[in-house]
Parts: C-alpha cells; structure tokens; sequence
C-alpha cells in the first residue's frame, strides 16, 4: 500500500474535514456509518457506500460534505478536480496512481 | 447572498433593502408577483448563458409578500418552483393559517413564514439562518470553519437534522429512511426568529 492509500485508509483527512461537525459527534457518526454498513476503514474501499450512507444521514447536507473531502484529498495529494468530482473518482485516480504530481 | 424581493408596499421593500444591504447581501427588489418571476427568469437565463451551473437556483432566498396586485405570493412560487424546485422560497404574511395551508396544498416544498408585522432584524436572522446556525453551535459544530464553506439554507438545515438524530439514542437512519414522511415546514413570527 503506498502513502497515499495508507493515508486513506487511516483517514486522518476525513477527520480533519469532519471534525468541523464537532470532534464529539464524529465518534457518533462513524457508529451510524458502521451500522449503515460502511466501517471507518473500508471508506477507501467503499466510496460509493459512504456517499449513500452520508446521504442517509444529512440528505442535502451529505454532497457538500463530501466535496469538502474531495477537495481536502485533492489539494494534500495534488490532484486534479472540480466541483462535481466524487470520492469514488478521487479514490479511483488514486489507485491508478494517475494524475498525482 | 443574493435575494430576490417581491413586496408592493414600497415603504416596506425599502426597508427590507436597507437592512439586507448593510449586511452586504444583493439584493433586487421587484413591486409584483408577476415581475418577480419575470427577473427570475430572467437570472436564469443570464446564469445559462455564462453556463454557470444550470440547474442550480439562481437566488440565496426569494422573499414573497404573500398579497399582491397581478400575481400573488403563492403563484409566484408556484411558478419558481417549477422553474427551480431547490429554490428557497420565504413568504411574508400576516395570514399564516391561509399561507401555511395553501403552501401545503399547493407547493411541495419546505415554506419558510415570516408573520407580519416582523422587526427588520427577524428578516436579517431568517435569511442569514441565524438560530439554525446557534443550535449547530450548541452541538459544537465549528461555525466560522463551516460559514467559509459557504453552504446553502437546505444544506446547513439538513446538516443540523441529522447531527440531531445522530445525538437522538436508538435513532436508525435505515429505519427512518424507509418511512421517509413529508418536509418540515416551519414559521417566524415578528416575536421571534425560533
């Protein structure tokens, strides 16, 4: 696994954009995505889960969220995206290892 | 933001702009339901033009007076919601019963009411989502790092609503996803903004 993943997989980045919602609830939602069937460290390996799982939980509230993910991931791992990029094309660009400068 | 006014009395739209300017809103004011809609339409197709994301409502807030000469408040929303069905719609009335139930009846949308008479500063609150920015504080959601992000009124709504229900013990979102009801709909008064 290299850096980039292994940084995924820890999700220190979607700590760092989550703990907005309160460092408190962070430990409450990642319980809700467990049960929702996305633990904290298959994201990585479930994108698309997580989207809907987020979406369960904040509706509209849930592709903002994720955008800011997106360009968090984006900017640390100097990847190229735009406002409609989702986790799942981050995850995938990185894993072919393109587009990472 | 950007807020789009309809009210016919221009003493009161005169105020609603003076107060929404100061906080650096933009704000255009139309005396009508009709022309209204007719700005609407008119940003929509401004906003195709520069292809500056067509589906998204071209306003913040679009704040309706619910009684007015040629179009009404109601029918105005009716026909921005048909335009745009995200499109935050806020209805000025002294006649909540008969607002909220023809908002019900006729608009399937989530109908923001202010009671009138309202102080200026419940506009300003409503618009800028005051209380539900304080009760995301209260849950100790880091307000100035989430304003910078500039979300939507239905995003930070519904970010509030489910960090409620993430706090709420037993609370299944699969559950509750199943048994989805209709939107929440809520009113201001003049008294307060809660």
């Amino acid at each position: 696994m290299d850096s980039n993943n292994k940084q995924l997989h820890n999700f220190s980045v979607l700590d760092e954009v989550l703990k907005v919602l309160g460092s408190d609830n962070l430990p409450v939602l990642y319980y809700h995505l467990e049960r929702l069937g996305v633990k904290k460290n298959e994201i990585a390996d479930k994108p698309e889960e997580f989207s809907h799982a987020l979406r369960q939980i904040f509706g509209q509230a849930a592709s903002f969220l994720e955008g800011q993910i997106v360009s968090s991931i984006s900017s640390k791992l100097g990847l190229d995206h735009d406002k409609n990029t989702t986790l799942a094309q981050v995850l995938s660009k990185l894993k072919q290892g393109t587009s990472v400068q | 933001m950007k807020i789009l006014i309809a009210e016919d009395e221009e003493n009161i739209s005169v105020l609603y702009r003076i107060a929404l300017e100061s906080r650096q809103h933009d704000v255009i004011v139309t005396s009508d339901g009709q022309q209204c809609v007719n700005v609407y339409m008119k940003q929509i197709g401004d906003n195709q033009s520069r292809n500056d994301g067509s589906a998204v409502p071209p306003f913040d807030a679009v704040i309706l007076d619910y009684r007015m000469p040629v179009m009404d408040g109601m029918d105005a929303a009716k026909q921005i919601l048909k335009m745009r069905p995200k499109q935050r719609i806020i209805f000025a009335s002294a006649f909540v019963k008969e607002t909220l139930v023809e908002s019900i009846k006729e608009l399937d949308q989530v109908v923001e009411l202010l009671q009138k008479p309202f102080e200026i500063d419940t506009l300003v609150d409503t618009v800028e989502d005051k209380t539900i920015y304080q009760q995301l504080a209260k849950l100790n959601v880091d307000i100035s790092h989430l304003k910078n992000w500039n979300p939507t009124h239905a995003q930070i709504r519904d970010l509030l609503d489910g960090l409620l229900k993430l706090r709420k013990p037993g609370f299944d979102f699969q559950l509750a996803a199943q048994n989805k009801g209709p939107e929440h709909r809520y009113a201001h008064t003049g008294q307060s903004a809660s």
